[in-house]
């Protein structure tokens, strides 16, 4: 595709220092996030293949024009985002006791840490960033802010809150991190096809948690996600007749995610995305 | 159009691709895979006509490279320039075994 891999390449022609830690946090990343793993044996994957796929939604969703009017510190920001947006995921039992004072966790509590990872991992992969951002090479504060707060927003957080989301002007060009966060969050929710889960290394015949059957399924449910311009299009053969309605929920979660995001881009920046609905094509 | 050629000489396997990589021709790859990697400790990936890969064929092979890391190795083979700048671009020289 003519997107293909844009993001990376431009990045790589405007700024080859940028690009070259990004692929030395590649490097260090694929082991780190692997640790989900062990916490999480029943999850849809979040390794380092998921954190590819969001690159690759990303640079389909941006199209060649707008990459274009990417600076390089945004490029930086949304590569370094992809990986790491899930990192919270992994954290380890020191990390997860010395990070969790400094989540509002409004007025949820749990006893069983792996449910408080899963619903606030987002907060924790924020978190995770601010302390290894020197063994990440994350060059300035300005940049190590942007990747935490593009990292952050790919769920929960409130895009249109101008403190959170500001214009950074850093030393490496604009970034608009609102915009950035909308992408993010759109491209996280659309991998959900099938080869999400690579069939080399899982094996959803051994999920025993209907929650799981349920994820695992309704992936393997949707045999490709495919944009155009106009729309978001999943094309579906159901594995079985209750997936049905599965299907139909997921899209309509993300048709929701769409409307969020489409509506972020265009009030907080002079970005666009362009996708205006989310369509199940049967096959 | 994605073009595998097997060669299996004990526990060694080589899959030699000749074509494009892509999101269509990924799954082709990935259930041949899925299908030959048992027993083998040694797989090699001759990519010598491979004129294209993208991310989707990324995945398959990073995907490759985490199963024969439980199993074995794996390394890929006469990888050409096209082929070399996309794994330059994203990173994935330093991951996967090129010769």
């Amino acid at each position: 595709m003519d997107s293909d891999y844009n993001i990376e390449r431009k990045l790589m022609e405007k700024a080859p220092e940028l690009h070259r830690r990004t692929r030395d946090s590649v490097f260090v990343l694929q082991g780190i996030l692997e640790s989900f793993l062990p916490r999480f044996p029943d999850f849809t994957d979040h390794s380092l293949l998921h954190s590819m796929d969001v690159l690759d939604y990303c640079n389909r969703l941006l199209g060649t024009d707008q990459i274009e009017q990417l600076s390089a510190a945004e490029c930086y920001t949304l590569i370094m985002a992809c990986y790491l947006h899930d990192v919270g995921m992994g954290v380890n039992q020191k990390d997860f006791e010395e990070f969790s004072p400094h989540i509002d966790f409004g007025n949820y509590s749990s006893e069983d840490p792996s449910d408080t990872i899963r619903i606030f991992h987002h907060e924790y992969s924020g978190l995770f960033i601010r302390k290894y951002a020197e063994l990440l090479e994350i060059p300035t504060e300005e940049l190590v802010f942007a990747v935490i707060q593009v990292s952050r927003g790919h769920r929960k957080t409130d895009l249109f809150d101008p403190v959170e989301y500001p214009e950074l002007h850093t030393e490496y060009g604009l970034v608009r991190t609102a915009f950035l966060a909308a992408v993010i969050r759109l491209a996280d929710e659309i991998d959900v096809g099938e080869n999400r889960n690579s069939e080399l290394l899982f094996d959803s015949s051994k999920q025993t948690l209907l929650r799981a059957i349920n994820a695992f399924g309704t992936h393997e449910s949707i045999k490709q996600v495919e944009l155009t311009p106009e729309s978001i299009l999943l094309y579906v053969k159901p594995k079985a007749p209750k997936f049905v309605p599965l299907v139909e929920e997921l899209r309509g979660k993300i048709q929701q995610t769409l409307d969020y995001c489409r509506r972020a881009a265009r009030e907080r920046s002079d970005l666009r995305i362009t996708q205006e609905r989310s369509e199940i094509v049967a096959l | 159009m994605l073009k595998i050629a097997k060669n299996n000489q004990g526990d060694a396997l080589c899959m030699e691709l000749a074509g494009r990589l892509d999101t269509t021709t990924a799954p082709e790859l990935e259930k041949e895979l899925k299908t030959s990697l048992d027993g083998v400790s040694n797989l090699t990936i001759d990519m010598g006509a491979l004129a294209y890969i993208s991310s989707a064929g990324l995945r398959v092979l990073l995907s490759a490279q985490k199963r024969m890391n439980r199993q074995g190795e794996m390394k890929l083979v006469h990888v050409n320039e096209t082929i070399m700048e996309i794994f330059e671009v994203t990173g994935f020289s330093d991951i996967l075994t090129i010769e």
